[in-house]
């Protein structure tokens, strides 16, 4: 029975780290702008089926669209925050939601009307080679989906510490209006917030390709999880988001096997969050600026 | 305001036309013999209520080519269409406008949800009505209703004949099957299914090691399948839609659990689900209402006839569909009247049998509740991207793969 016990933990730590990426763009988002980014699971579907279509199409195989997906994602994050979400930035919270939520339902119909609503998958002939690591099967594809993902959540916090944009942008997390009196293009950087955070929920959802299958409806589910994430780690907080990820996709996996039912394992990861706003609202790991 | 008589006339064709009273009604001769199909034709199940139309309009097109009634003098039977647009009560008052229209019976309604409550009208009217589709076990259980009739199997039997089919195929590879674990998907569908399954498997003396559900939309089944493998059944149950199925499928290969997989339709059922596995997909059984390759002679014709002319593949509806119409050849043969109360009883007296009966099993008759008492799944397997019939062993293509070989040596 221990092997099933570290199959559930290995399997939830690797959904974990893709979480994590999801998370992070949310995460970033928020600290940057103070807006919640309720269509982030539909950027993450158009991630995956921009993957779908250049390996159906193209024959491209769908890590080479996780780098191509970078610049790609990044403008588009770039022109919606330009065009769509610029306007509501410092309006009242209702009006944000409603636009992101809006967007997110447009995405949807949109998918579902240029690709429809079946779901597909994208097939690799790699997709379910798998290794034994002292009794539990670890796939390839997965591993390769927690370590870019990881690898991601890095690299961005590297760039966030060391570079000036950068610095700049954690400026404009922590005070909009002193960031503004240094000479801090703050419209600047919260394209440039968006444009990353965009970048890095549509490459989660590339990796995820290999081994999940692609639909119109795949977001809510990983915008709902990431938002849980990032209130548990703390809004705005990056290794907060990644060290809540890694809690939630362990919970949830673990939960599968713990609880009565499979079908209760959300409420495993439920609990915890209502516990963590009951008895620490600022995250497990503090709020942003972090 | 004076309204102009031309307005006037206007604006009431208009009334009319929007009220359908101004749709064509089809050309009747005096002694044709109305029936009634009763479907789904709009709406968003229309699709399936499009095909299941089909089955009858191949039969009826068949049976007026071959000279019509005959004991009625050769008379023609012409469809008359009832759209219940998949609302029970839309489907209520279609039932009574067909009756006002002379049918003589009424078919359909694929819905269970429109079929339960549309046969209860049909009773109280006098009208027969062949259910060829709709599964529920309420449509005729427990009711003592005289005008119902029904030529689906209950949906209890899915489950019924999963482990029948489990129990015979493992005896037969000579290594009965002693336990299964169930999973399902947690909605009323998989539940209802999995409560068969459990019921079931007492009866035929399986253990059930686990009955697992899980949520459809779950990204990840890793740990539920290694709690699988861990359990090591000899089989493993699934009522699954078609993502959840190609997850499952595709975890179990990632983590090298051979069990054969036995689903329940649906998920397994869906074309989709070779497109998406690829040869993966192979070796899956799953349950269901009927095969193109099932060893029933005239089975392969009738398909290939259904295939050119609608241009789709026949499936299981549509084969269920043609039958009923038969079903109601046979009974208009015998009653030699178009009275309701005779057709009727002779209905009840249906004995279509052997190779006349393209369903999966012998015969189709009635019994007192008006169930279809012989009726049962077949059971088929993926082979080379192809469903297979390899279950009732009767009407079986071809023999089960039983056990399955590890994923590596497939």
């Amino acid at each position: 029975m221990s092997d099933v016990y570290l199959q559930a933990l290995i399997s939830g730590l690797m959904i974990g780290g893709v979480y994590a990426l999801v998370a992070v763009g949310l995460t970033l988002i928020f600290g940057v702008m103070d807006i919640i980014n309720f269509a982030h699971g539909e950027f993450l579907m158009f991630g995956m089926y921009g993957a779908f279509f250049a390996s159906a199409l193209f024959g491209i195989d769908p890590y080479l669209s996780a780098v191509m997906a970078l610049p790609l994602f990044f403008a588009i994050g770039w022109a919606v925050q330009g065009v769509l979400i610029r306007p509501v930035v410092g309006k009242s919270h209702a009006i944000q939601i409603l636009l992101t939520l809006g967007l997110s339902l447009l995405m949807q119909a949109l998918a579902q009307f240029l690709f429809s609503a079946d779901f597909q998958s994208l097939k690799v002939d790699y997709g379910s080679a798998t290794f034994d690591l002292s009794g539990a099967r670890v796939s390839y594809t997965r591993l390769a989906a927690f370590a870019i993902s990881m690898g991601m959540c890095a690299a961005l916090w590297v760039f966030l510490q060391r570079t000036d944009t950068g610095k700049a942008l954690r400026a404009c997390a922590e005070e909009h209006e002193g960031a503004q009196a240094v000479g801090i293009d703050i419209a600047r950087m919260y394209k440039i917030a968006f444009g990353l955070g965009i970048a890095c929920v549509a490459i989660a959802g590339i990796v995820m390709t290999p081994f999940f299958y692609v639909a119109p409806v795949v977001g809510p589910k990983f915008t709902l999880v990431a938002f849980v994430i990032v209130v548990l780690g703390g809004l705005g907080n990056i290794p907060g988001a990644v060290a809540g990820a890694l809690i939630v996709g362990v919970v949830e996996s673990v939960g599968a096997l713990v609880m009565p039912s499979p079908s209760l394992k959300d409420l495993a990861v439920y609990v915890l969050f209502i516990l963590v706003l009951l008895f620490r609202p600022q995250g497990l790991f503090g709020g942003k600026g972090a | 305001m004076t309204i102009s008589r031309r307005s006037a006339v206007l604006a009431l064709s208009a009334l009319a036309i929007a009220a359908g009273m101004g749709a064509p009604r089809p050309a009747m001769a005096a002694d044709d013999i109305p029936v009634g199909i009763l479907l789904p034709l709009s709406g968003s199940v229309a699709p399936i209520g499009i095909n299941n139309r089909r089955g009858h309009e191949l039969a009826i097109e068949e049976i007026n080519a071959a000279g019509g009634i005959k004991s009625l003098g050769g008379a023609k039977l012409v469809m008359v269409d009832g759209d219940t647009q998949g609302n029970p009560n839309v489907g209520i008052s279609e039932v009574e406008k067909l009756a006002r229209r002379d049918v003589v019976a009424i078919m359909g309604a694929y819905q269970s949800g429109v079929t339960f409550p549309t046969t209860q009208m049909a009773e109280r009217l006098g009208v027969p009505y062949i259910d060829p589709v709709a599964i529920a076990d309420s449509i005729t259980e427990g009711r003592g209703f005289k005008y119902t009739f029904k030529v689906s199997p209950l949906a209890s039997w899915y489950a019924r004949d999963q482990i029948r089919f489990v129990v015979d195929t493992s005896t037969a590879a000579g290594n009965p099957a002693k336990s299964v674990v169930l999973l399902h998907e947690d909605t009323l569908f998989g539940t209802s299914t999995a409560e068969g399954q459990v019921k079931a498997a007492k009866e035929y003396g399986l253990e059930v090691l686990a009955d697992i559900s899980y949520p459809k939309d779950t990204p990840d089944m890793t740990s539920i399948i290694a709690q699988v493998k861990d359990l090591n059944p000899d089989a493993l149950l699934l009522v699954s839609y078609i993502n959840d199925a190609v997850l499952i499928t595709r975890t179990m290969k990632e983590l090298g659990v051979n069990i054969p997989i036995v689903g329940t339709s649906a998920g397994h059922i869906d074309p989709a689900y070779i497109t998406n596995l690829a040869k993966d997909a192979d070796l899956t059984f799953t349950v269901g209402e009927w095969n193109v390759d099932i060893d029933k002679a005239g089975a392969a014709e009738i398909a290939k006839r259904f295939e050119e002319k609608f241009g789709v593949p026949m499936n299981g509806h549509a084969a269920e569909t043609y039958m009923s119409t038969m079903v109601l050849r046979d009974a208009l043969e015998r009653a030699g009247s178009t009275d309701r109360a005779k057709l009727r009883d002779a209905l009840a007296e249906t004995r279509i049998c052997g190779d006349d009966n393209i369903l999966p099993y012998d015969c189709i008759r009635f019994g007192e509740s008006g169930q279809s008492p012989e009726a049962q799944l077949v059971v088929l397997q993926i082979v080379d991207g192809v469903h297979k019939t390899v279950w009732p062993p009767e009407v079986a293509a071809t023999k089960p793969v039983w056990p399955v070989p590890a994923w590596d040596a497939r």
